[in-house]
């Protein structure tokens, strides 16, 4: 936490900084559920790495991001936080929801081989959390109201 | 939203491609350099070439629309931190050119040793493993990083 004191920003740059690790972490899962129906020989390979990536960097940076946006609120905004803030929230935790459906979907579908429906369930589920990350991002970069 | 609001959501925009797009690439290298099979590392290498695209749409998102709002907000030309950006985006991309061209090499060596029975060879695992690429294009990488956190903390403002 010392660091927080240290290095100016560091609390906006740890929110930032999770947030497009977690666009990137779930844009690769989007773009293996998308391979993994479209090449039924290789399957097997990207389910198991779509499922590695949701655990190895759509988990972490999404921790990074939200604990991040929890200490510039905490700093900036103690009690009284403005609407905008309350869209970054909507996404974040009911979202959190979605992702956690991404990352039992993406377990099943790495244990059956990423054949069946649960590919398809997770390249129509990643891209839509892919969409509410860019309207929190458009919020988070507007502040509208 | 005025001028100010949409310069900077198109920026940050391309931002979030940059560096979404280097975590994309990074995922896909890491796994190409695990497998041995180079029917497997073709395919990952082409997946890859998705994070690339995002990467050079966001390149030029973050560097038009950042100028535009330097010019709009009023920050200096010569502050420390508008030149250090302008020089690291030089140098990221000067090092993911040069390390794009040698993964097209890879991809393309893995394509043929996959069409011609597709078993391991040493000379595509020294290529995944050479020391240049992996420099390269985890520097390119680092220096992304480095621009971000140029922008967050913008020193001599």
């Amino acid at each position: 936490m010392m660091v927080c004191f240290v290095v100016p920003n560091f609390r906006v740059f740890l929110h930032v900084f999770g947030a497009m690790a977690l666009v990137g972490g779930v844009g690769a899962l989007a773009v293996l559920s998308f391979a993994t129906r479209s090449r039924p020989d290789h399957s097997v390979l990207l389910s198991r790495l779509a499922f590695r990536t949701f655990l190895l960097v759509v988990l972490p940076a999404f921790i990074v991001m939200r604990v991040g946006a929890q200490l510039v609120v905490d700093k900036e905004y103690p009690g009284n936080a403005p609407g905008w803030v309350g869209v970054g929230f909507i996404v974040t935790e009911p979202g959190l929801i979605v992702l956690i459906a991404i990352g039992v979907i993406a377990f099943m579908s790495s244990r059956r081989g990423g054949s069946g429906r649960l590919a398809t369930a997770l390249a129509v589920l990643a891209p839509i959390y892919l969409l509410a990350l860019g309207i929190a991002m458009w919020a988070m970069t507007t502040k509208p109201g | 939203m005025d001028t100010y609001d949409w310069l900077l959501f198109l920026h940050m925009t391309g931002a979030f491609l940059v560096l979404g797009g280097a975590v994309m690439a990074g995922v896909f290298n890491f796994a190409a350099l695990r497998r041995e099979r180079p029917s497997e590392i073709a395919l990952l290498f082409k997946l890859a070439r998705v994070a690339v695209a995002a990467i050079g749409v966001g390149m030029v998102l973050t560097l038009v629309f950042g100028l535009a709002l330097v010019h709009d907000v009023g920050y200096g030309w010569g502050q420390t931190w508008v030149v250090l950006a302008l020089v690291l985006w030089v140098v990221a991309n000067a090092l993911g050119g040069i390390g794009g061209r040698r993964e097209k090499q890879t991809r393309q060596l893995a394509e043929r040793l996959a069409g011609e029975g597709d078993m391991p060879s040493r000379e595509l695992t020294e290529r995944l493993r050479d020391p240049v690429w992996l420099a390269l294009s985890w520097g390119s990488e680092v220096v992304i990083v480095a621009i971000l956190a140029l922008m967050i903390w913008k020193p001599g403002t």
